[in-house]
């Protein structure tokens, strides 16, 4: 547990285990966090609420990860995403970023540990 | 009349002749002596008297002798005839015995004669019939020479046309034993003897037309499309499945053929190939046995139909003469293998969901997030967190391969330093290489040049070829790498003293998901993917890759790249 708690993070994740995981993990660092788990709800949060970072999966159903991007770069919305998937095309990576993604990392090859690490240096 | 009376008629007319000439000359003078007169009466009858006797005398012995005869030809001899006559007459019956029997003799010769004659007046016919016969087989003959002559120079001329069209010299070369027509002095031997080679030129020019003609059919029954192209890579025969595979049913001349070709991609960059690109072109220049696959667009298939052709120079006498080409339909092939690929990609990125669910609550409960462990509890969690790490290092493995096979894994060259990345690979390993006991010898020569290369694809090289070194190699064995440049390639050896390849295994190494005999008995993990990607991405680079290794002893890896690098690859997929 650490000091930083007024740092909001929404996470937008369908699948509940990692959502779970990132959520105690986020939550022990001491960040605020919030769960949804499409892109729709994302996006309705993201209207509703001033968020610090936002980490989003990619594959979700109604929106998905890459139409989140979008709108948030429609809206003009600065807060930093990073992009969290299982899809590890080329094709996939360039995509994103090129939406504006801070980041892009593959779950199955990233230690929960790193993305933590990742979250305390984009939000240092 | 009998002799007697001859006899005396020729006497008296021999005497009466001057008797008779005195009185007519005395007569035509006028002058008839009459004692002339009597002389000649007186004469005449003295010549009659004379001729008489005369006749009597000598006709007597022939009487004699007419009479013997008869008597002989009766069986009765009168002993009256005298013994001279009796002789004469003896040796004349004798004689006349042997004139009879040579006159019989001389019949029968003649009637033998005569059949002699009428069986040599046959054969002499016959003979006659025969030589006529010859002569107009002769003529006939004389004919067909002419007409095969004709037809000699009208092949002599095809054969020269064929060859100007083939690019080959047109002289048509003189066989060792073929005798110049002049050398032949007598015109008859020269005759005869160009018959015999118009008539053997005209066995073999049979002979080779039935031979085409069979060669023909098998060619167009081939269930593969064949083309065949001449030096100068015109072609010059299609049969239907290549017509149809290349979609040429509407060229009635093969010569235009590469004018109306279709336009076929590179499966692997999805761009035009131009004709010097395609196999059977590339085999008219002389290069060996050349494999293509090429996407041609279909309108029946969304995907384009996937043709593979296989061409192979003509060689005469080390020289090359065209190119042939079969052309396969692999659209079937490789749809199956696309979906299958597809498949597993789709089921790597499925597994893999769950798998990092599993690795974050294992890493999570290791890290204490939900109380401390003792340490069983630690021991048995870790074992879960290794296991499921190399479940995701097998999917990854399994959706590399896929990329690979697929064509779309994306090649990326920057500058790369060879030495660093290897001294990465090697830190890397550096806690399995101590805790094994290894002994390490690395030759990374700093003169070694950056090279182009995508530096996760040629890291994924050393990490499979180092790690695998280190696995399977005893605790104290001995490992070496060396990174030297050679010419103008870079050479990374890569060589342990583990557990060897079976000789019998050798050959499957590089095969996906083999894993040799010794290497599944020795407890190792692996996923028996590691070779066949690390070559599949050596050759993707343009590099080689070979081994020596025995079983017991073990094994060295020699990998070439070539200095100029890896060529950059549009592709849709990056290494997992």
């Amino acid at each position: 547990m650490t000091q930083p708690t007024d740092k909001h993070i929404l996470v937008i994740e369908d699948e509940k285990p990692m959502a779970k995981a990132l959520e105690i993990k986020l939550g022990r660092l001491g960040y605020q966090v919030t769960v949804v788990q499409n892109g729709v709800l994302g996006l309705e949060a993201l209207e509703h609420d001033t968020f610090d970072l936002v980490l989003c999966d990619l594959i979700m159903p109604k929106v998905d990860g890459f139409g989140v991007l979008e709108s948030i770069r429609e809206r003009g919305l600065a807060v930093p995403v990073i992009v969290m998937t299982n899809l590890s095309q080329e094709e996939d990576e360039a995509r994103a970023m090129s939406l504006g993604a801070r980041d892009f990392i593959v779950k199955s090859n990233t230690p929960i540990a790193d993305i933590m690490d990742l979250v305390n240096t984009t939000l240092a | 009349m009998n002799i007697r009376a001859k006899l005396i008629i020729s006497l008296v007319a021999v005497a009466f002749v001057p008797c008779a000439l005195m009185l007519v000359l005395g007569l035509v003078r006028g002058q008839v002596d009459p004692l002339a007169l009597a002389i000649c009466g007186i004469s005449l009858l003295i010549a009659i008297g004379v001729a008489v006797l005369l006749a009597r005398t000598l006709s007597l012995p022939f009487a004699d002798f007419a009479q013997y005869l008869n008597e002989l030809s009766v069986g009765t001899v009168e002993a009256s005839v005298s013994d001279r006559t009796y002789r004469a007459a003896t040796e004349y019956a004798n004689l006349a015995s042997l004139l009879s029997a040579t006159m019989v003799k001389l019949g029968n010769t003649h009637a033998e004669l005569e059949q002699q004659l009428d069986e040599r007046a046959h054969e002499l016919d016959e003979t006659v019939h025969a030589l006529t016969a010859t002569k107009e087989e002769v003529e006939r003959l004389n004919n067909v020479t002419i007409d095969r002559e004709l037809k000699m120079i009208e092949i002599k001329a095809s054969l020269r046309e064929a060859r100007k069209r083939l690019g080959e010299p047109t002289q048509t070369p003189v066989a060792a034993e073929e005798v110049p027509a002049e050398e032949y002095h007598d015109p008859e031997q020269g005759r005869a003897a160009m018959l015999n080679i118009l008539d053997d030129l005209q066995t073999e020019k049979k002979l080779l037309a039935t031979e085409k003609a069979k060669d023909d059919a098998i060619l167009r029954s081939i269930g593969d499309g064949i083309v065949v192209a001449d030096g100068r890579g015109t072609i010059t025969f299609l049969n239907e499945n290549a017509r149809t595979l290349l979609d040429l049913s509407e060229v009635d001349n093969e010569s235009n053929t590469w004018a109306q070709l279709p336009t076929m991609l590179d499966p692997k960059t999805n761009k035009p190939l131009a004709i010097e690109e395609l196999p059977l072109y590339k085999a008219v220049q002389g290069q060996s046995v050349v494999k293509q696959a090429l996407l041609i667009q279909d309108e029946e298939i969304p995907e384009g139909r996937w043709v593979e052709m296989t061409a192979t120079p003509i060689m005469v006498a080390g020289m090359p003469l065209g190119g042939v080409a079969t052309l396969r339909d692999v659209t079937k092939e490789q749809q199956v293998d696309r979906a299958k690929t597809e498949f597993v990609s789709l089921a790597s990125h499925q597994l893999r969901t769950p798998l990092s669910s599993i690795n974050w609550y294992a890493e999570m409960l290791l890290a204490g997030d939900a109380g401390e462990l003792n340490d069983e509890q630690r021991t048995y969690l870790d074992e879960v967190y290794q296991g499921n790490q190399r479940m995701v290092d097998l999917i990854n493995s399994l959706l590399n391969v896929s990329r690979l096979e697929l064509g779309t894994l994306a090649v990326d060259p920057e500058d790369t330093d060879v030495i660093a990345l290897a001294q990465s690979v090697l830190n890397e390993l550096a806690p399995e290489i101590k805790h094994r006991d290894i002994n390490l010898e690395t030759t990374l020569d700093p003169t070694t040049p950056h090279m182009l290369a995508d530096p996760k694809l040629l890291r994924m090289v050393f990490q499979n070829l180092a790690s695998n070194a280190v696995k399977y190699t005893p605790i104290g064995g001995s490992v070496s790498v060396q990174v030297v440049p050679d010419g103008d390639d870079i050479t990374i050896t890569v060589a342990d003293t583990g557990l060897g390849i079976p000789k019998t295994e050798q050959s499957r190494i590089f095969s996906k998901l083999f894993r040799a005999t010794n290497a599944r008995e020795s407890d190792t993990d692996g996923t028996g993917l590691g070779l066949y990607i690390v070559k599949s991405v050596i050759e993707h680079a343009g590099g080689t890759i070979e081994f020596t290794s025995e079983e017991g002893k073990g094994t060295t890896f020699y990998v070439r790249l070539p200095k100029s690098g890896m060529k950059e690859k549009a592709g849709t997929k990056s290494l997992s």
